[in-house]
């Protein structure tokens, strides 16, 4: 992490070992580990703005602090993230993979010992098609060995339930929801939605829930 | 919350309402009007009860009742308080259900019976005069006097109270659900595990991040 390059978001108390959320993702990771045969997780949202990067680094994060290896994708074609809050380039990644067909561990980087982050890569003019192949699945399940959870991290639950690859493709969705700003009616009509569609919905997380 | 604080509410201001209300009671008579034909005609007793009534109750029948039951407050107020309603049985008998309403038992039934005696009064002097060219008569007594009612007719407090009572939950319980489906911010775990209807695998509580959560 290059600290001068991250100027509106403060990414350390999600990779800090010492960080007083590291507990709270600590326990969410272990859930996540007690889920049978459920590496690859696409993690959705919502709407923007309520903090799916922040829990797949948290949560990546608490992984690779208890001894597994994991790997945050970014898979937001349309609005990039993860670099930003990395404050590093976007120059290749998971677009690089999937047009030359190279495993992802060499468009990404360890941004922790045993957390690998793979930013998007230069965006496409047609996300969706990216989204939608059986390349990105291949690609994503190429990083499992040897990690016990990849993270991806998604567009909002919307997009997600229209690409075949993020809503089948994977093992399970975790649903990030604003414990502050997201509508309850917002929220029950997304996992109505998510549940409709035939989703492995393996839960919600709470970001950004009043302390106490 | 809302529904205590609505129901109390709604019944609160309905008692207040109602103790504030001019109390009403209703005095009610009825007059038995006897339709007679001549043998060997044809008549229809509604067209002939109809206009009966509606001979006798012109020509300033209401100015006397009025002056009979010593109401000064207008013509009009009276007609408000006042409810005749001509009925004719199955068997063909005709009756006149006369009703006022006022703001004390007495003048309730004084007036009810005024009109009554009034109208029973004018049927005899029509009934002189025989019908239709003869072969039609009519004659009326009063059936039933009114009597001055014991308890008031409006306003009903209980009723009202009960009705704002159940009013006042069902609305409570309306606003806040819909409250609750608009509301921002949740309780906690159980709070959305209970909405979402699927496990929360985790809370993360805010923490002093520089700019936005993305």
């Amino acid at each position: 992490m290059n600290p001068e390059v991250v100027k509106d978001f403060d990414v350390g108390p999600l990779l800090d070992a010492n960080s007083p959320t590291r507990r709270f993702y600590e326990e969410l990771a272990e859930k996540l580990l007690s889920l049978e045969r459920v590496r690859s997780v696409v993690v959705t949202a919502v709407e923007h703005g309520v903090g799916r990067t922040s829990v797949c680094l948290g949560l990546a994060a608490a992984l690779a602090g208890m001894g597994h290896r994991a790997a945050v994708v970014d898979c937001n074609l349309r609005r990039p993230h993860l670099h930003r809050v990395l404050g590093e380039p976007n120059f290749v990644g998971l677009t690089s993979g999937l047009e030359t067909g190279r495993a992802l561990e060499n468009y990404g980087r360890e941004i922790l010992p045993g957390l690998l982050a793979v930013p998007t890569g230069p965006v496409p003019s047609d996300p969706a098609s990216y989204l939608g192949s059986e390349r990105l699945v291949e690609a994503v399940r190429g990083l499992e060995e040897g990690r016990r959870a990849i993270l991806l991290d998604s567009p909002v639950a919307d997009r997600v339930v229209a690409s075949r690859a993020l809503s089948e493709g994977f093992d399970g969705i975790l649903l990030v929801v604003h414990g502050v700003r997201t509508s309850k009616s917002i929220a029950r009509e997304t996992t109505d939605n998510l549940l409709e569609a035939g989703t492995n919905l393996l839960g919600v997380v709470l970001n950004g829930c009043a302390r106490g | 919350m809302l529904v205590v604080g609505l129901t109390v509410a709604l019944v609160l201001g309905v008692v207040a309402v109602s103790l504030f209300q001019e109390p009403v009671y209703t005095a009610e008579a009825v007059v038995y009007v006897s339709l007679q034909e001549d043998p060997g005609t044809t008549f229809d007793p509604q067209s002939f009860f109809s206009n009966v009534v509606g001979a006798v109750t012109g020509g300033g029948l209401m100015r006397e009742v009025m002056k009979k039951a010593g109401w000064k407050a207008g013509v009009e107020g009276f007609r408000q308080r006042l409810d005749v309603k001509p009925v004719i049985s199955q068997g063909g008998e005709s009756s006149l259900e006369v009703r006022f309403s006022g703001s004390s038992a007495g003048q309730a039934a004084r007036s009810a019976n005024s009109y009554a005696y009034l109208f029973v009064e004018r049927v005899g002097k029509l009934g002189q005069n025989r019908l239709a060219g003869g072969t039609l008569n009519a004659d009326a007594r009063v059936e039933r006097r009114a009597v001055p009612p014991v308890r008031k007719s409006s306003p009903r407090i209980l009723l009202r109270t009960a009705v704002a009572l159940f009013s006042g939950l069902l609305l409570g319980m309306g606003g806040a659900l819909f409250l609750e489906s608009r509301a921002r911010g949740w309780r906690g775990v159980r709070d959305a595990e209970m909405t979402l209807k699927v496990p929360v695998l985790g809370a993360i509580p805010e923490y002093d991040a520089a700019g936005e959560e993305v």
